[in-house]
C-alpha cells in the first residue's frame, strides 16, 4: 500500500512500489484519462506533471512519486478552463483524440516554465506521438494558450 | 436509387419502440438518452429545453464523422449547432427495431466511417423533422405550413414574427405524420454545409480526459487479459507452464485460444474474411499490470509452421525476380506495348520497392467481453460495430440478438479496425472466463507485431518515349503480397500511351494483410507517380508540363484543374532555392481513376535535404477535387494529418521479418515524425469542381507525399530514391 496525492487528493492504493504510475492511475484509481501508448517513454500519451514537471507516467514507479504532487488531465482544470484546453477546442484540434491528454499535459508544463515559448522551443519540448498527424494545429493552439495566457 | 429512398421514405414514419443504445457505460462522446429526448424519427430526437440528438451508427475514429452526420441534420432542420448532443445507434438495438437505422445487417451506417456515404439519408431524416415541427406550429397557430420558416431551433411565422422553440413543438411533432417527405435541399442551396465551421461534438471530452476509449472502459468485477499470439502468424501453441506465474500477485489464470477448436454451427457470416483467430495464450488478472508482467515470464513454446525462417530480403527478391520474369495476370492490355518494347527506342525503366507497414493506432488493440452461456455484451474500438456484434456470436455460438456490442471512441483505426479480428480474439479470450467481464489488452508490441499489414510490393515499370518524349508504350508489373493494381489500370495517362499494359504476379507471405488508408493507391501512387517523373526527365520536360501533355486526352477535366491550383499555389518552378532544396510534385486519385468519380489530390512540395542526409519537408500544398465539400474545416484537418502520415511512411516506415517474425515492435524501431519534423501544410480549394461527384476526404491525402518527396528529393540531390523508406538511404552531400 501506498499514498499518492493526485489532483490535489491523498489516495491509499494497493499497488507494489515498482507498479508504473500510468497503470496505477487508470486500473487502480479509474483515472483513464491518461493514455497507453508505448510503454516506454517514447509517445508521451501518459504524461502527467509531477511537481510541475511533465513526466511520462509509463516509466515513473509509483513508489517514486510518494509524496509528490501529482496532476493529470482530469485534475488540470475543474471545466476545461485551462488556457490550454480553451485553445485546443477554439482550434478543434484532435482527431482520434487518444494521445491529445499526453500533448496537452505537456504544453502546459512548458507554459508554466516558459510562458511565450518560440516554435524552437516547442520543437524541443514537444516530442509527444500524434499517428491523426494533428501536429500544426497543435503548434497554433500552444501560441495561441501562451497569448491567451495571462502573464 | 428509387428503391433505398422509398425504404427511407417507410422508415422516416417508423417510431421506434425501444430507446436507444450506447447508454450503458456511456462509451460514446456526448451523452446518453435521456427521458427527456423525444423521438421524432429514429435519427433525431428533441428535448423540451431545445436539446437536438442525433443517432450516428458510424464510429468516431478521428475523422469527424459524429460531427459532420449531424451538419447533414442541421442542414435541414435549421438548429442551433450548440445544441446538438450526438447518440450512439447501435446495432443490437436496431435489428429489435427491424434495422430501422441501419436497413440491414452489413449497411454503412455501422460499417463504415464515411460520413458521406449517408448524405441523403440524413439529410432526409431533418427535413422530415423540419416538416413535422412546421406542421406543429401551423395546427396551434392556425396559419398554413407555407408560411413558416426555421431558423436557429425557432419555427418562425413569417408575416408576423411568430415564434416558437423547437423544444415546445417536439411533443407534438413526434404524433404527426405527414403526407408525404419533403425533398431535401440541393446543394445550392445549402447554407451550413460546405460553409460553416462547425466545432466538432467530440472535443471536449478530447481536452478533459473524459472521451472513453475503448482501453477505458470500466465493467464491474472486470479481470484484465495480457495477450500473445504465435509470433510467426500462423504459427500453433505448443506448451506452456502455468506453474511458473500462478503465485505472482493477482493471477487469476492463463487462457488458451486454439483456432482448431470446435467452434458452434452457425450460418453467420463475418461482413469481411477473417478465418479463426490465431493461436494464442492470455495471463488473465486482477490488473492489467499484473496480467503482463506475468505473461513476460510466462515460459511458452510454439510451433511456427510453414512461415518459419523466411525473412524479409526473400520476400523482395522472390517478387523483384518475378516483376523481371512477367507472365503474370494481365489486367489490362491496350495496343501491344510488349512488341513496342522490343523493337527498342528510347526505353526507361526503373524498379520500385515499399515494405510491409504496420498502422501504429495510437490506442494498442484491445476490447472488453463478457460472456455467459446466452449472452455477450462487449465494449470495443471499432470502425465495424456490426461486423463485432456477427463475429461475437459466431465465436460462442450465443444468438446474434443476444449479442450487444459498445463501440466506443477509437484512438485510431487507418482501417485497423474494420476486419475484427481484435474483436474475435477478445471474445475468444472472454469466453473462457464466463461471466466475467475480461479487458483483453495487446501490449503495444503485440500490437504491432500481429497486424494486419499493409502489404509489401514491388513495381516495375517500363516505358518507351517516343520523338515527342511523350511515351509510345508502357508496361507496368507488380509483383508482391496479394498485389493491388489500383489507380494503376484506370491511371489518366493511359489515355495519352497508344500501348500500355499493367500486369499482376502475387508472391504472398505468410503474414496478415488488411486495409491501410488508402488500400493500393497508398503506394501505387509512389510508384507511378515516381516514374512519371522520371520519364519527364528523360524526356527534358518540365515535370507538370509532362503531366499537363499527358492529361490533355482526358476526359475529366478535374486532374488538369487540381494540377493547376497545385503548381499555382504552390508556385511552382521557383527560383533561387538554396543548394539541397528544391520542389516535388505528385498527383493521384482514391479509390480509383475514373472520371467524375473520385477524389482527386495533388501534393507541390518543397524539401531541403542537408549535407547529412536528412530529410526535411518544408511546404506541402495542397489542391483536390472531392466534387463538393461538406465542412472545410473537416477536410483540412483530414489533409493536414493524413499528409504527416504520408510523410511518416516516406520517410520512416518499414517493418522487416527474421525468421518468419515481425521484429520492430515499438515506437523505438517504427519511429515517427514529430511537431518539429512537421512542414507548414496549406489546403487550397480551388481545385474543386463543384460538379455532381461527392467523395471521400480520408484516404487521399496518403499517398502523394511518397513520390513529391521523392521528386524533390531528385530534384535537389540528383539522387532517385526508388525503395521506401527514405532513411535507409545516403542521401548526404557535400
Amino acid at each position: 500500500m501506498i499514498t499518492l496525492n493526485v489532483n490535489g487528493k491523498n489516495y491509499n492504493v494497493d499497488v507494489t512500489p515498482d507498479t508504473p504510475l500510468l497503470w496505477t492511475l487508470r486500473d487502480n484509481m479509474g483515472m483513464t484519462g491518461t493514455k497507453y501508448g508505448c510503454g516506454i517513454s517514447e509517445c508521451g500519451a501518459c504524461t502527467v506533471h509531477v511537481n510541475g514537471q511533465a513526466k511520462r507516467s509509463c516509466v515513473t514507479p509509483a513508489g517514486s512519486v510518494v509524496g509528490a504532487q501529482i496532476t493529470t488531465i482530469e485534475g488540470l482544470s475543474a471545466d476545461s478552463s485551462h488556457p490550454v484546453q480553451k485553445a485546443w477546442i477554439e482550434l478543434d484540434v484532435p482527431q482520434c483524440g487518444y494521445c491529445q491528454s499526453g500533448m496537452i499535459m505537456a504544453t502546459a508544463a512548458l507554459l508554466a516554465r516558459k510562458p511565450k515559448p518560440t516554435d524552437a522551443d516547442i520543437d524541443k519540448t514537444i516530442t509527444n506521438i500524434c499517428r491523426c498527424g494533428t501536429y500544426q494545429r497543435i503548434r497554433a493552439a500552444i501560441h495561441l494558450a501562451a497569448k491567451n495566457t495571462k502573464s | 436509387m428509387t428503391n433505398r429512398l422509398e425504404m427511407n421514405r417507410r422508415q422516416f414514419v417508423v417510431t421506434t419502440a425501444a430507446v436507444g443504445g450506447g447508454m450503458a457505460l456511456g462509451v460514446r462522446p456526448a451523452g446518453a438518452q435521456t427521458a427527456a429526448d423525444i423521438e421524432i424519427n429514429p435519427w433525431v430526437l428533441i428535448a423540451a429545453d431545445g436539446t437536438v440528438s442525433v443517432r450516428v451508427g458510424k464510429t468516431e475514429i478521428g475523422n469527424g464523422a459524429v460531427s459532420t452526420l449531424p451538419m447533414m441534420v442541421c442542414e435541414e432542420l435549421g438548429c442551433d449547432w450548440n445544441k446538438i448532443k450526438v447518440l450512439a445507434a447501435e446495432p443490437n438495438w436496431d435489428m429489435k427495431n427491424n434495422n430501422v437505422f441501419a436497413g440491414k445487417i452489413g449497411a454503412r451506417n455501422f460499417n463504415s466511417n464515411r460520413s458521406y456515404q449517408s448524405l441523403e439519408q440524413f439529410q432526409q431524416a431533418g427535413a422530415s423533422v423540419r416538416e413535422r415541427l412546421k406542421a406543429a406550429a401551423a395546427r396551434n397557430w392556425n396559419v398554413g405550413v407555407a408560411d413558416l420558416t426555421v431558423n436557429n431551433g425557432e419555427v418562425i411565422h413569417v408575416a408576423s414574427g411568430r415564434k416558437a422553440a423547437f423544444g415546445q413543438l417536439a411533443a407534438q411533432a413526434a404524433q404527426i405524420k405527414l403526407d408525404k417527405e419533403p425533398a431535401v435541399k440541393a446543394p445550392d442551396q445549402w447554407t451550413f454545409l460546405g460553409k460553416a465551421r462547425a466545432p466538432r461534438t467530440d472535443v471536449k471530452g478530447k481536452v478533459d480526459g473524459s472521451a472513453v476509449f475503448g482501453l477505458d472502459v470500466k465493467a464491474p468485477n472486470m479481470l484484465y487479459a495480457a495477450l500473445r499470439q504465435s509470433p510467426v502468424m500462423g504459427g500453433k501453441l505448443r506448451s506452456f507452464d502455468f506453474n511458473a506465474i500462478k503465485d505472482r500477485p493477482g493471477v487469476h489464470s492463463v487462457v488458451v485460444v486454439d483456432p482448431s477448436e470446435a467452434r458452434p454451427k452457425t450460418d453467420l457470416k463475418t461482413l469481411y474474411a477473417e478465418p479463426a483467430p490465431q493461436s494464442a495464450v492470455a495471463v488473465i488478472a486482477d490488473s492489467f499490470w499484473h496480467a503482463k508482467s506475468a505473461l513476460d515470464v510466462l515460459p511458452v513454446q510454439w510451433d511456427d509452421g510453414p512461415g518459419a525462417n523466411t525473412n524479409s530480403e526473400d520476400f523482395f527478391k522472390t517478387a523483384i525476380a518475378a516483376v523481371n520474369r512477367g507472365g503474370g495476370t494481365v489486367n489490362r492490355k491496350e495496343g501491344d506495348p510488349l512488341a513496342v518494347i522490343a523493337k527498342g527506342g528510347k526505353l526507361v525503366e526503373a524498379t520500385y520497392q515499399a515494405p510491409f507497414l504496420e498502422h501504429a493506432l495510437m490506442e494498442p488493440l484491445n476490447g472488453t467481453a463478457l460472456v455467459t452461456a446466452n449472452n455477450v455484451e462487449m465494449w470495443i474500438s471499432t470502425q465495424a460495430s456490426q461486423n463485432v456484434m456477427l463475429l461475437a456470436a459466431i465465436e460462442t455460438g450465443v444468438p446474434l440478438n443476444n449479442v450487444v456490442v459498445h463501440a466506443a471512441n477509437a484512438g485510431g483505426a487507418f482501417g485497423r479496425r474494420i476486419f475484427g479480428d481484435d474483436a474475435r480474439m477478445v471474445v475468444a479470450v472472454a469466453k473462457k472466463v464466463p461471466g466475467r467481464p475480461v479487458k483483453v489488452i495487446w501490449s503495444r508490441e503485440e500490437t504491432t507485431r500481429q497486424g494486419r499489414f499493409n502489404p509489401f510490393s514491388v513495381a516495375k515499370l517500363q516505358a518507351v518515349l517516343g520523338a515527342d518524349g511523350l511515351p509510345e508504350a508502357m508496361v507496368i508489373r507488380i509483383a508482391g503480397h496479394t498485389p493491388s493494381t489500383g489507380v494503376l489500370i484506370d491511371t489518366p495517362y493511359a489515355s495519352a500511351i497508344p500501348n500500355f499494359m499493367v500486369e499482376s504476379i502475387p508472391t504472398n507471405t505468410h503474414l496478415l494483410t488488411g486495409p491501410w488508408r488508402g488500400p493500393g493507391y497508398n503506394t501505387n501512387v509512389f510508384f507511378l507517380e515516381s516514374f512519371v517523373d522520371e520519364l519527364a526527365h528523360a524526356a527534358g520536360k518540365d515535370p507538370m508540363d509532362y503531366r499537363r501533355s499527358l492529361f490533355a486526352k482526358w476526359s475529366d477535366p478535374a486532374w488538369l484543374k487540381v494540377l493547376n491550383e497545385a503548381a499555382a499555389k504552390g508556385e511552382w518552378g521557383k527560383k533561387n532555392l538554396p543548394k539541397g532544396t528544391a520542389q516535388g510534385f505528385a498527383i493521384g486519385a482514391w479509390p480509383n481513376s475514373k472520371p467524375n468519380d473520385a477524389s482527386i489530390i495533388a501534393n507541390l512540395v518543397q524539401v531541403t535535404v542537408s549535407t547529412d542526409g536528412s530529410v526535411k519537408v518544408d511546404t506541402v500544398d495542397i489542391a483536390f477535387d472531392t466534387g463538393k465539400v461538406l465542412h472545410p474545416d473537416g477536410i483540412t484537418a483530414q489533409f493536414e494529418g493524413g499528409t504527416i502520415m504520408g510523410i511518416n511512411k516516406t520517410l520512416n516506415e518499414e517493418l522487416t521479418v527474421r525468421n518468419g517474425r515481425v521484429v520492430q515492435g515499438n515506437f523505438d524501431d517504427y519511429p515517427m515524425v514529430r511537431i518539429a519534423d512537421t512542414p507548414t501544410i496549406k489546403v487550397h480549394f480551388g481545385g474543386l469542381t463543384g460538379g455532381a461527384k461527392l467523395t471521400e476526404a480520408g484516404e487521399p491525402p496518403i499517398a502523394p507525399p511518397a513520390p513529391a518527396i521523392a521528386n524533390a528529393v531528385f530534384r535537389a540531390t540528383g539522387k532517385r530514391i526508388r525503395a521506401l523508406p527514405f532513411r535507409n538511404h545516403d542521401l548526404s552531400w557535400s
